[in-house]
């Protein structure tokens, strides 16, 4: 009984995982990668400053309320994002526009369009060139399959304790299985979290009626639990009489009682300049339920109006908690680098289970004498995933570097360059013989990363010869990461080589061969 | 620059993580062997757990004192998922450097919490 238990929970995590894998290792990745969003935004525009400079709150706040009064004083809503710890600048926002200011001067600043670290984190929910809410089932569905396959892979694993420690390099598939068993235990903490939490993100959509039997049906109902969810205040009108704003000294003094001023990330200013004027600030979180505090003013008297509680009841707490946890925005350098570091475990555990399918299978063909198209297709879009996506993703920084900086939708071209690059991989993986794509593209990735130091040195002069000297260790460990990445690739290359040669040799195929580990940027 | 505190608090969480993670790992039998070459008495073995155990603890503690409960958390469990990876990567490919780092990070750990904590 308990094994035929065993047995059906070991077929539905294999096959969960050969369905939706390779979505599954896009969304690992690109997420992963996102925990430093903010370091390659800084990355992919090499105009800005080398220090991100950074005055106090009550200057940046002046320098942005004097451009915006020039700009936009008619406009409804003006925006501000003050400079942070990681390197993010000053920046104004009225009406669709936005615009870089110079943290010092306060003047407009003209960096090239990028999509950044931004378009990744966007793509890893959002997938791309598909409607919003189809990408949101798709992601929700595979999602499910993942959370199904971390339950069903801890019933299958039959000595957690007993082999936590155990990885046996050099065994074929014993070293696979080793691999992929550690890769999940270790971080399983985070993968249940990441993946249980991604689901939460979108409940509202993958459940509808839950939220329908309360609040009933059709748009206003849903309106009203979205501001009841958030817990958004009933909008305020302008009053059509114009006022001035209070100055920004007085309103700091009061969100110096709840939190210190200088933590302050954004200022939201609704109707700037009228009696109604409102002033909304809000801080970095500290902590992973603090996902949400807000200090709401009226613009004009200066009084409160707001201090938003980050907890406004337990399924609310528990909701940021979920949320805090996911983001990471709370996460200083030394988190932010094991989020980081358990999202590539993650990553790599999913790209050794979809290696290990296909080479049971070939296995058990090869005994058997036999081919299968089936395992083929499969293997073919394992190395298209597993190597093609780091290629493409390489593919986005190089065309960051190559693409004319006045080039028109140059950071959609960007984007657009990372699923051709992954296409013409997939094309790869498809026409040349089975025994070679894997050398072949590991090649490849090896080659990109490893030379994409070299082409930052020759476009910019934010390269390692001026980042390292100068302790720019954000953008420094961003080129040391595409080495790092690409030495890995290319001794995976290396390895693979030698065993196609000694297999070679011993007149048997690729099937058996034993690369330790594919690293995964 | 909260910078440097964080890294000596992270530290001191990971030296002892380490630490006693290396100790709950020694106590098995087919790890042990690994190592050294002298099979130990069963003794030993429940020694090694008993203060991998404790260790393991004190690391936690040293992550909660360093960020409060909340970041200390999640934190200790990031440190976790590191010292459990070096220890995995490093028995098989080192297994000699694996046994001397423990060896140092046992003491190392232990002199550093309590420095933090009488700090």
């Amino acid at each position: 009984m308990k094994d035929a238990f065993r047995q059906s929970m070991s077929w539905l995590h294999t096959w969960t995982g050969v369905v939706v894998g390779a979505v599954l290792f896009f969304i690992f990745l690109t997420g992963t990668i996102s925990y430093f969003d903010a370091e390659i935004d800084r990355w992919m525009q090499p105009e800005r400053p080398l220090h991100a400079a950074r005055g106090s709150v009550e200057d940046s706040l002046a320098l942005a309320v004097r451009r915006l009064e020039k700009v936009a004083p008619h406009a409804g809503e003006w925006e501000i994002e003050l400079p942070a710890a990681r390197g993010t600048g000053l920046s104004i926002a009225y009406e669709d526009t936005e615009e870089q200011l110079d943290a010092i001067t306060g003047e407009p600043v003209h960096y090239r369009s990028t999509g950044g670290g931004e378009a990744l984190y966007r793509m890893h929910y959002q997938l791309h060139y598909l409607a919003p809410r189809i990408a949101c089932w798709i992601v929700g569905i595979c999602a499910m399959f993942m959370f199904v396959s971390l339950v069903t892979g801890v019933i299958i694993h039959k000595r957690i304790f007993r082999d936590f420690f155990t990885f046996r390099p050099g065994k074929g598939q014993r070293s696979w299985l080793d691999a992929h068993n550690t890769l999940g235990i270790i971080a399983l903490p985070f993968h249940l979290m990441i993946t249980y939490s991604g689901l939460i993100f979108f409940a509202q959509t993958y459940m509808p009626l839950v939220m329908t039997a309360s609040y009933g049906s059709g748009e206003g109902s849903q309106q009203t639990f979205f501001d009841e969810l958030y817990g958004r205040q009933p909008r305020t009108l302008p009053a059509g009489e114009t006022a001035p704003l209070r100055p920004f000294r007085q309103i700091l003094e009061q969100v110096a009682l709840h939190w210190n001023p200088q933590d302050a990330r954004y200022v939201r200013i609704q109707y700037p300049g009228d009696a109604n004027a409102r002033i909304l600030l809000g801080r970095a979180p500290t902590e992973p339920s603090g996902s949400v505090e807000r200090l709401l003013f009226d613009g004009v008297s200066g009084q409160l109006l707001m201090a938003e509680q980050p907890t406004r009841s337990a399924v609310g707490a528990t909701r940021d908690v979920l949320f805090g946890l996911h983001r990471g925005n709370f996460a200083g350098p030394v988190l932010r680098g094991l989020y980081f570091l358990s999202g590539l475990m993650g990553t790599a555990m999913i790209a050794t289970g979809m290696v290990m399918w296909a080479r049971r299978r070939n296995a058990d063909h090869a005994s058997a004498g036999t081919t299968s198209t089936g395992v083929g297709v499969v293997e073919r879009l394992n190395v298209a995933t597993i190597a093609g996506l780091p290629i493409a993703i390489a593919a986005y920084f190089w065309a960051n570097r190559i693409i004319p900086a006045a080039l028109d939708a140059r950071a959609q071209w960007e984007i657009n360059s990372l699923f051709i690059a992954w296409a013409l991989m997939l094309l790869h993986a498809h026409v040349r013989p089975r025994s070679r794509i894997w050398l072949e593209q590991l090649t490849i990735a090896a080659v990109l990363y490893l030379l994409l130091p070299v082409l930052n040195a020759f476009t910019t002069q934010r390269h390692l010869g001026v980042t390292l000297l100068e302790g720019e260790w954000a953008l420094a460990a961003i080129d040391l990461m595409f080495l790092a990445v690409g030495l890995a690739f290319a001794g995976t290359a290396i390895k693979v080589h030698r065993t196609m040669q000694s297999a070679g040799r011993a007149g048997t195929t690729l099937d058996d061969s034993s690369f330790a580990e594919v690293r995964t940027s | 620059m909260s910078f440097p505190i964080a890294a000596s608090g992270g530290i001191t969480s990971l030296l002892l993580c380490f630490a006693g993670l290396s100790g709950l790992c020694i106590s098995m039998e087919r790890h042990r062997r690994q190592v050294s070459k002298r099979d130990r008495s069963n003794r030993i073995s429940t020694l090694y757990r008993c203060s991998g155990w404790l260790l393991l603890s004190l690391s936690f503690v040293a992550s909660v004192l360093e960020w409060g409960t909340s970041v200390g958390i999640v934190m200790w469990l990031g440190i976790f998922s590191l010292s459990t990876a070096i220890i995995v990567v490093s028995l098989p490919y080192a297994p000699r450097v694996f046994a001397a780092c423990a060896m140092l990070a046992v003491p190392a750990g232990v002199f550093m919490i309590a420095a933090q904590v009488w700090r």
